[in-house]
């Protein structure tokens, strides 16, 4: 099993921290909110003999630098781009996000089409899809999250364990899936000064996001083979995503993964890494 | 002129004790006005607008079930219980007709009463507020913090020891103004959902929304309200604007009202004087 | 040595997710677990009964790694989960069932609901709340019963000291405290200190007047006719004869008495000897 490399890329505005494995193909894994690389270990594991992972923690978050700003999808996008082009001299791969990984992966596929092979996003809809993604309301997160004043930043100072290991068990089947060590880790980097706040502001950029994706979508869909999975379980989004992606998209295959919530790369790393795999194989250059 | 007195008195109706203020004095062919408070006040919330009132009617300002300082029961916080606690309030004082006024959770409070006694309760007000099950989606629409505080434990976690923090922040930005409280009226309400178990209660009256709507549905299959109805909503700020009376509209046959200028939610401590000039009349006019 | 493969799966039944473990094969035998505990409290008869039946431990709605809903912690609401895990979700139709604790009430529900579907059941140191024995608090000396229904204190009291009141039962409640380990504590708290699972789990005690009427409208229609094995802890807080006599009320055929040695813990604290009676019960009834 090839080592875990942890590295940092100095990119002037944001310095990023990733960690990469493997050989093979390369397979840029972009992470969701509340999580960082590490929700990917499992999969790495899975995958490093046949495939060269990229696992960033995206701008703000994990053990990335905390910028004041820049948290729209398509800023996010072009740190990453950079991260492959620029300093991996990586001009062509596959993308996977989760959850705001997913959104992230869309800019970043607008932006460089011709490096993305394939695009696969996980249990996430995209903002600007032509409905609304805060759901009226009912994802109360949203909402909640991009409350003025630092609403949130104050409710939960000392309390970030808390509150992310509450929104993880409650979107997850497999509740086994994220143990406590695992929570220790998210919340310590979560819990660092400005951890909660970056967090946040992924979304409070929500409307940046609908404009910009609602005049990409004006320009035409996105060509490059996608593939849209969604839990099936408690938590998950089932065929949301996929319905989500096809407004986006135009050559789109939506699956359910099954015995999964919204955690699929923890809850479900082995069907993850397996379908990963067939997808990528369908598409070597 | 001397302001009439405002007593604090209790009625103990078993498995809850209310607390109410009350001024004022019964009079002959008048019913009291019952004030009904939402979230996250008190009856406190109608001490502008009681001493007007009180000069012409028995007004009575409850505090409901599980908040401020009536008795906090484990259960019963949708609102056709909570309006038979004060259909029990009024019957224990030996009242028979009312007028009721409802602001916020207060209003589909009062629709509960009034769709239950359709006779003894001769008017209401509705104060920036639909009424779940009116057939529409206003209720929750677009309005987070209704499904945050569905959501089980969590709200009253982050918010335990928070209180000025959370609250403080619907008190600012609700109003059409950062201002409409001072730093006192905010802590004493702040006091009052700071005791064991006012948070929890306060999180119950969202969390029983869908048992609301279908208790409105199914009492709106016998009929719409008949009484006269004033429904206000406050366009500024976070206020219902004219979705309120579009709500009650939906439910009641005689409605009138529309927005009341300048106010955002907290119609009663922003806009008293204003209020007092529509409702008055109101009141007088009803049969 | 057990060699019994534990299996944990999730089934989502729409307004609670039930974590389950599973083991072995052959007829299905159900244990349903009490306060303050889960699954877990069956690990060392699991394997032994697993070399027979097809054993199914959920963790009952809100504790474990169940989900946690606001309400439904009636006991014929939390049976109902479990009859729906299995039949719905599993497809059994009929099965042995034994429950612990709150998982005895529990248990008692699920037989009156589905009174074919289940073969034979074993009741664990506790009483049937409604058999008309209107006192199961014991004169106040179970005053925890009070207690978790007095509203918002006991959370606010504690909330961050799990740990600290699952341990005075665990050592209390025990004739044997050495049979739960500060590892066994480890796993109780692990979930125990979640979010929502002192309330869930104090919820259980709040809707016992609840479960009275129900139990008491439930025997209107009868006594349970399928035969019940009905043990009690003769030392420390265990219910001694008191639930073979609760049984006795609720069921024509009750047979049982006491576990020597052993308190409340029952499954922890004499493993062996609860082993060897729900194999010869159980085996009865094949």
């Amino acid at each position: 099993m090839s080592e875990l490399l942890h590295r940092f890329a100095d990119l002037g505005e944001v310095r990023l921290h990733f960690v990469s494995a493997g050989q093979g193909d390369p397979v840029l894994l972009l992470h969701g909110w509340p999580q960082t690389w590490y929700e990917w270990r499992q999969v790495i594991a899975l995958l490093a003999s046949r495939h060269r992972l990229i696992a960033p923690d995206m701008r703000g978050l994990g053990d990335s630098s905390r910028p004041a700003a820049g948290y729209d999808k398509a800023t996010v996008a072009s740190d990453l781009e950079r991260l492959m082009r620029e300093v991996l001299n990586i001009p062509r791969y596959h993308l996977v996000g989760h959850d705001w990984g997913g959104p992230v992966a869309y800019a970043l596929a607008v932006r460089a089409p011709g490096a993305v092979r394939t695009l696969t996003t996980i249990d996430v809809t995209m903002p600007g899809d032509g409905s609304d993604f805060s759901r009226g309301g009912q994802r109360w997160h949203h909402g909640l999250h991009r409350e003025p004043e630092a609403l949130m930043e104050r409710l939960t100072e000392g309390r970030e364990r808390l509150y992310l290991g509450y929104l993880i068990r409650l979107l997850s089947h497999r509740v086994h899936a994220i143990g406590e060590q695992d929570l220790d880790e998210y919340a310590r980097c979560y819990a660092q000064p400005g951890g909660m706040r970056a967090g946040f502001e992924y979304y409070r950029a929500i409307p940046q996001d609908v404009a910009a994706n609602e005049a990409n979508r004006a320009r035409g869909r996105l060509q490059m083979p996608v593939l849209a999975l969604g839990g099936g379980g408690r938590g998950g989004r089932g065929l949301e995503p996929a319905q989500s992606m096809r407004a986006m998209a135009a050559n789109v295959t939506g699956e359910t993964v099954p015995e999964s919530g919204h955690f699929v790369p923890e809850e479900q790393p082995g069907w993850l890494a397996e379908r990963l795999a067939r997808l990528f194989a369908e598409h070597r250059e | 002129m001397n302001e009439p007195l405002i007593e604090h008195a209790y009625a103990d109706l078993d498995e809850v004790k209310l607390h109410y203020l009350r001024a004022g004095e019964s009079r002959a062919g008048r019913p009291a006005v019952l004030l009904v408070h939402g979230w996250p006040q008190t009856g406190a919330m109608w001490r502008k607008v009681i001493p007007e009132l009180a000069r012409h009617y028995l007004v009575l300002a409850p505090d409901l079930r599980g908040l401020g300082d009536s008795t906090r029961p484990q259960t019963g916080y949708d609102k056709r219980t909570l309006a038979n606690d004060l259909w029990r309030l009024l019957r224990s004082l030996k009242i028979r007709r009312c007028h009721a006024v409802g602001h916020d959770w207060g209003a589909p409070t009062v629709f509960a009463l009034a769709v239950a006694h359709r006779q003894a309760v001769r008017s209401v007000v509705a104060l920036d507020a639909p009424v779940p099950g009116d057939g529409s989606e206003a209720m929750a629409s677009g309005r987070w913090h209704h499904f945050f505080h569905h959501a089980p434990d969590l709200p009253e976690a982050l918010v335990a020891g928070r209180e000025a923090v959370y609250l403080g922040h619907f008190f600012r930005h609700w109003g059409a103004r950062t201002d409409v409280f001072s730093a006192e009226e905010i802590a004493e309400y702040v006091r009052a959902y700071s005791r064991p178990g006012a948070l929890r209660a306060g999180f119950n009256l969202y969390r029983a929304m869908a048992q609301d709507a279908r208790d409105n549905r199914r009492a709106l299959a016998k009929g719409k309200l008949k009484m006269p109805v004033l429904a206000l909503g406050g366009p500024e700020g976070r206020g219902r604007g004219k979705l309120a009376l579009e709500s009650w509209q939906r439910v009641a046959e005689n409605v009138q009202g529309g927005v009341l200028e300048g106010a955002g939610h907290w119609i009663a401590e922003e806009k008293p004087r204003e209020l007092l000039d529509r409702l008055l009349p109101f009141l007088a006019s009803a049969p | 040595m057990s060699g019994a493969t534990i299996e944990h799966q999730f089934a989502d039944l729409g307004d609670v997710t039930l974590h389950y473990v599973s083991a072995g094969a052959g007829d299905p035998l159900v244990l349903l677990h009490g306060w303050p505990q889960t699954w877990y409290e069956w690990r060392h008869v699991l394997p032994g009964l697993a070399k027979h039946y097809r054993v199914i431990a959920p963790d009952l709605r809100g504790l474990g790694d169940s989900s946690r809903p606001a309400g439904g912690y009636d006991k014929a609401t939390v049976a109902n989960d479990v009859w729906r895990l299995l039949h719905d979700h599993l497809g059994i139709a009929r099965f042995f069932l034994v429950g612990h604790d709150w998982g005895g009430p529990t248990a008692f529900a699920l037989a009156g609901a589905h009174r074919d579907a289940v073969r034979r059941l074993a009741i664990l140191d506790v009483a049937i709340p409604g058999d008309g024995n209107a006192d199961i608090s014991q004169a106040g000396r179970r005053w925890h019963h009070a207690f978790h229904r007095t509203p918002d204190l006991p959370e606010a009291l504690i909330q961050g000291r799990e740990r600290l009141y699952l341990s005075w039962f665990f050592r209390n409640y025990t004739y044997r405290p050495d049979a739960i380990s500060e590892t066994d504590i480890d796993e109780y708290v692990r979930t125990y200190a979640q979010l929502g699972a002192i309330r869930a789990g104090l919820a259980y005690y709040r809707a016992v007047h609840e479960d009275v009427r129900h139990n008491e409208e439930l025997l209107k229609r009868g006594k349970l006719a399928m035969p019940v094995l009905a043990l009690g802890g003769n030392r420390s807080w265990g219910r001694r004869m008191e639930v073979l006599e609760s049984c006795r009320r609720v069921a024509e055929h009750v047979e049982g008495g006491v576990i020597e040695d052993c308190g409340h813990f029952m499954p922890e604290e004499q493993p062996g000897p609860l082993l060897e009676q729900l194999l010869a019960f159980f085996a009865g009834g094949r």
